[in-house]
C-alpha cells in the first residue's frame, strides 16, 4: 500500500515543473498577472527587475512578456486550459500591480504602486500596500492589513477585514461581515446586505463615516470623548450607546432616522441597519 | 490568459469611460477584431443607457427641506451625505437620491407592485412638485426593471459558462438582496413617507443591479 502511494506521488511530482525567470522592469512599469487556478504571491525588492517563479504542470507554458510599460505574465498550453499554477513573483517596490484569478488564492505584500486584485474564488490577502488598493472578489475572504492609500473593496460572499489602514475606505459586499480594526481614516463607507459591520478606530473631526447593513448589526467602537454628529436609522432594529457618550434616545416609531450631536459635532457618522442592532461603544 | 479574457473584464469600465487613456486605446484596438467583446460591450452600454434616462428627469425643486421639517429629520445642509463610493451604475445612485427627494411619491410607485396605493400625506403637502416627481419616480422604476430584465437575460443566456459554485453564490446573493428588497417594500407599505426606508430600498435596488452587472461581467470573462 505504501509503495503504491509512493509511486502515485512520484508520478504526480514528475509532471510538475518550475519556471524561474527574471526580466528588467522599466521605470513606471506595471505588472499584469492572471492565474486561472492555484496561488499567487507577490512580494517586492529593491531591484528594477521582475522575477517570476512558477510551479506548474509540464504541459503549461509560462509566458512573460513586456509590452511597453506593461509586463504581462500568463500561462497557456497547447490544448485546453492551464492547470493549477503557484506563482511567486517579486517586483520593484514602487511597481503598480494587477493580479487576476478565477480559482486562486492571492497574497500581495508591500507593493508601493497602485494595486488591483480580482478573483472569482479564493482568498485575497494584501499587506502594507502603499498606493490605491482595488479588490474585486466573488467568493473568498479578503484581508487588507496596513496601507496608506485609498482602499476600495467589492465582494459578494466572504468576509472582509481591514486593519491598520490610513486612507479612505469603501467596501461593498452582499453576504459577508466587514470588520475594520485600528483604522485611522477620514472617509469610510461600508455597505453590506446580510453581514455585520464592526468599526474599531479613530473618528477624525473632518471625517465622514457611513456604515449600513440590512440584516446585520453595526458596531462602532471609538474613543471617548467624541466630537461627532451621529445619524442612526433602523426599521426593526435597536440602538444602544455606551454611557460615556451621554446619548439617550427615546423609543421611536419604526423607520425613524434620528440624529444627535456629541461634543462639537465635527465628524459626520451615519449608522444604518434595517433590522439589526446598532451599537456605539467606547474603545 | 487569452486576449479576449484580458479585456472582457474591463469592458464595464470602458463603457463608463473610466479606463486610463493607454488602456482605452489598447481596448479599442482589441474591439476592432473581437466580435464577442463588441457584443458584450453593446449589452453593457444598452443597460447603462436605460438607466441613463433618469438623468433627464429631475424634480422642479428640492423637496427634502419640506419633508425633513415634517418628520423632524436633519437637513442635508447640516448633515451632508458625502458618499465617495464610485458606483458602477451612477444613474441608479442618482435614482436613489431622487427617490428620497420625491418621498412619498416615489414610494407609491415603488410599492405599487405589492400594495395598494398609500394615501401619501406628504404628497399633498408638496403640490407644486408632485406632478414632476411622479414621472421621475416612475422613470426610476422603469429603468430599474429594464436594467434587471436585460441583465437577467444576459445571465440566463451565459450561465452555463460559469462554474456551478459561482452560480450558486450569485443566486444565493441575489436571493438575499431580493429578500431585503421585499422587506424594505413591506416596510414602506406601513410607512410610505419615511425617507430612510425610501433611501434604503433605492440603495438595495442599486446593489442588486450592481451585483447583476458584476455577474454579467463574470460570464463575459469566463
Amino acid at each position: 500500500m505504501l509503495a503504491a502511494v509512493t509511486l502515485i506521488l512520484a508520478a504526480t511530482t514528475g509532471l510538475q515543473q518550475r519556471t524561474d525567470t527574471t526580466i528588467a522592469a522599466p521605470p513606471g512599469a506595471r505588472l499584469e498577472l492572471h492565474n486561472l487556478s492555484g496561488t499567487v504571491h507577490v512580494g517586492t525588492w529593491d531591484r528594477a527587475q521582475v522575477r517570476v517563479r512558477a510551479d506548474h504542470g509540464s504541459r503549461d507554458r509560462i509566458r512573460i512578456e513586456a509590452h511597453g510599460a506593461v509586463i504581462r505574465v500568463q500561462a497557456d498550453r497547447l490544448r485546453g486550459e492551464p492547470g493549477d499554477i503557484d506563482y511567486d513573483v517579486t517586483v520593484p517596490r514602487t511597481m503598480a500591480v494587477e493580479v487576476g484569478g478565477t480559482d486562486t488564492d492571492i497574497t500581495v505584500e508591500s507593493v508601493g504602486g497602485d494595486l488591483r486584485v480580482e478573483s472569482v474564488e479564493g482568498d485575497i490577502t494584501i499587506r502594507n500596500a502603499g498606493g490605491t488598493v482595488l479588490v474585486n472578489s466573488a467568493e473568498g475572504g479578503i484581508q487588507v492589513d496596513g496601507g496608506r492609500g485609498t482602499i476600495r473593496i467589492s465582494g459578494i460572499e466572504g468576509d472582509v477585514g481591514i486593519s491598520r489602514a490610513r486612507g479612505e475606505i469603501a467596501v461593498e459586499t452582499v453576504e459577508g461581515d466587514v470588520t475594520l480594526d485600528d483604522v485611522e481614516s477620514d472617509n469610510v463607507d461600508i455597505s453590506t446586505v446580510e453581514g455585520d459591520i464592526i468599526y474599531r478606530g479613530t473618528v477624525q473631526d473632518s471625517g465622514n463615516y457611513h456604515l449600513t447593513t440590512h440584516e446585520g448589526d453595526v458596531t462602532l467602537i471609538v474613543a471617548a470623548p467624541l466630537d461627532a454628529t451621529v445619524s442612526v436609522a433602523t426599521f426593526d432594529g435597536s440602538f444602544e450607546a455606551a454611557p460615556a457618550f451621554g446619548v439617550t434616545l427615546s423609543p421611536g416609531r419604526h423607520g425613524t432616522r434620528r440624529s444627535f450631536v456629541i461634543g462639537s459635532g465635527a465628524a459626520r457618522i451615519e449608522l444604518e441597519s434595517f433590522e439589526g442592532a446598532i451599537r456605539l461603544q467606547r474603545r | 490568459m487569452p486576449e479576449r479574457d484580458m479585456w472582457t473584464v474591463r469592458l464595464s469600465e470602458f463603457a463608463d469611460g473610466e479606463l486610463p487613456d493607454d488602456e482605452r486605446v489598447r481596448l479599442e484596438a482589441h474591439l476592432a477584431g473581437c466580435a464577442q467583446c463588441r457584443q458584450t460591450l453593446d449589452e453593457l452600454i444598452s443597460v447603462r443607457d436605460l438607466a441613463g434616462a433618469l438623468r433627464e428627469r429631475q424634480p422642479d425643486r428640492d423637496l427634502w427641506p419640506g419633508i425633513a421639517a415634517r418628520i423632524g429629520a436633519p437637513s442635508p445642509a447640516v448633515l451632508p451625505l458625502r458618499r465617495r463610493w464610485s458606483f458602477t451604475l451612477p444613474q441608479l445612485a442618482a435614482a436613489a437620491l431622487l427617490l428620497v427627494a420625491v418621498g412619498a411619491t416615489g414610494t407609491v410607485m415603488l410599492t405599487s407592485h405589492e400594495a395598494s396605493g398609500p394615501t401619501g400625506a406628504t404628497i399633498a403637502a408638496q403640490p407644486a412638485a408632485a406632478p414632476s416627481a411622479v414621472p421621475a419616480a416612475f422613470a426610476a422604476n422603469v429603468a430599474y426593471d429594464d436594467a434587471v430584465r436585460q441583465l437577467n437575460a444576459i445571465l440566463v443566456q451565459h450561465r452555463g459558462s460559469l462554474d456551478s459554485a459561482t452560480v450558486r453564490v450569485l443566486e444565493e446573493s441575489l436571493a438575499t438582496i431580493d429578500r431585503a428588497i421585499a422587506r424594505a417594500r413591506a416596510a414602506l407599505a406601513t410607512d410610505p413617507t419615511d425617507p430612510y426606508l425610501n433611501a434604503h430600498l433605492a440603495e438595495t435596488m442599486r446593489q442588486k443591479v450592481t451585483l447583476m452587472r458584476r455577474a454579467a461581467a463574470l460570464v463575459a470573462a469566463s
